[in-house]
């Protein structure tokens, strides 16, 4: 029972404190590790509360007959440990949180990866039809078309396309800046860690903790990108594309909801903050791992407490 | 917009490369040097393509004239136009290099990218 409750608690604590990471300072300078971080806070919010039920739930008489007494009352001694609740309320949370939460996680997963993999699928088709391949290699493809623009598409065969009117819009270093950050995104794989912050999103919408990670992700793998592309080209060429593309789509964007990202990216690129140190950076990834394993532990350390007793020993 | 399904992309890329109305027997001559194809199954995906308004047709002696309605870069464009409507929510199928921003920060960030230009180029070598 003190096991559920620790682990209640500590689903709760991720819950409330999670989000106040979006704040932090050192997330701009270390973009892998606040992105491990928020992945770490989301799944261990998740894990407590699953394992809070699991613990509810550990069965009085799991093992009984033929391996005998000594097996029996190894068993009775774990779950007394646990002292699982025999009465109704906390049995019916036990499976809520233990089955249903686990299921429908796997629900909203399945709808957001398929839905995915489809919208790509089509995207590529549609791409493989109209878009031209572009004069350099590495990917690149052209879309005759007038409104400016540049992304990635992900996916076994990925694209990176750039339409006619922001290439012609774009010079020499700064379609390379394009090009760099891009390929960046479908190197590292960014979409899978979006991908998992919205399955999260999707599963619990309503809780401010994945909201506010979903769109952290987002912005993060933006910097990810930017710091990678940096190796292909300058500074000020990346920001100035940055602007650039900005500059082409500003009058559709009267409307559209003004957005911090492509400005923390430019002033970021132009002011660069030094590096976080390479014993903090260490110190963050054991962080955010322990943040993880603390819900394992405290689910499985009456089970080993018990085990470890002298009516476990066999 | 719907995308194509695998063989109206075929028949319609090959419509766009022709640059003439064609045939079914037509379509069908070139599709088949590439894979086995029957004419009633090339003429029926040509028949949905033209109810979804994607091809126009007119008689010409006994056999259906088809050309597409769109061309391919109208074509590219609508898509784009798709793309661009659809920004910003689904960013596990598509990453844009730029979200939007409004015009009055542009401006802002554009000076601050020209200042940090003329600054790299008074002192060269410290411009990575």
């Amino acid at each position: 029972m003190i096991a559920s409750l620790a682990l209640l608690a500590i689903g709760l604590a991720l819950v409330v404190v999670g989000p106040r990471l979006a704040g932090a300072r050192w997330t701009r300078q270390a973009p892998w590790l606040a992105i491990l971080t928020w992945q770490a806070l989301t799944v261990a919010a998740v894990a407590a509360v699953v394992l809070a039920g699991v613990t509810l739930l550990i069965p009085i008489t799991a093992v009984a007959d033929d391996l005998g007494a000594i097996l029996h009352a190894c068993a009775v001694s774990i779950a007394t440990a646990y002292a699982a609740p025999e009465f109704l309320p906390g049995r019916l949370l036990g499976t809520v949180l233990a089955g249903v939460v686990p299921v429908w996680l796997l629900v909203c997963a399945a709808r957001v990866l398929i839905g995915g993999w489809r919208a790509r699928r089509a995207l590529h088709r549609s791409l493989d039809l109209v878009a031209e391949p572009g004069a350099d290699s590495g990917g690149l493809v052209v879309l005759e078309a007038a409104a400016p623009a540049a992304f990635c598409v992900p996916g076994r065969t990925s694209h990176i396309v750039v339409s006619r009117g922001a290439l012609n819009r774009l010079s020499r270093r700064e379609l390379d800046g394009v090009l760099a950050h891009e390929a960046a995104h479908l190197n590292g794989r960014h979409n899978l860690a979006v991908a998992l912050s919205e399955i999260l999103l999707r599963a619990f919408p309503r809780v401010p903790l994945f909201a506010v990670a979903a769109v952290q992700t987002r912005e993060l793998i933006e910097l990810l990108a930017d710091d990678a592309a940096l190796e292909a080209v300058d500074r000020v060429s990346l920001a100035s594309a940055i602007v650039s593309l900005a500059e082409m789509r500003a009058p559709a964007a009267a409307l559209a909801m003004a957005q911090g990202g492509a400005a923390l990216r430019v002033t970021r690129l132009l002011a660069p903050e030094p590096p976080m140190t390479a014993w903090r950076h260490r110190l963050g990834a054991v962080a955010a791992l322990a943040i993880v394993a603390a819900p394992l532990f405290l689910a499985g350390y009456p089970a080993l407490s018990a085990a470890l007793s002298d009516l476990c020993n066999i | 917009m719907r995308p194509f399904g695998e063989l109206e992309a075929a028949i319609m890329k090959e419509l766009w490369s022709r640059g003439e109305p064609a045939t079914v027997r037509d379509v069908l001559a070139s599709l088949s040097t590439s894979r086995t194809l029957a004419y009633t199954t090339v003429m029926t995906v040509m028949d949905n393509l033209h109810r979804k308004g994607q091809l126009d047709r007119e008689m010409s002696g006994r056999a259906w004239l088809y050309r597409p309605v769109r061309s391919r870069a109208e074509h590219a464009a609508a898509l784009l136009q798709n793309v661009l409507d659809e920004a910003g929510d689904r960013q596990e199928v598509l990453m844009h290099f730029v979200a939007d921003l409004d015009s009055a920060s542009v401006a802002q960030l554009r000076s601050a990218v020209e200042a940090a230009r003329r600054q790299g180029d008074s002192a060269p070598g410290d411009a990575g």
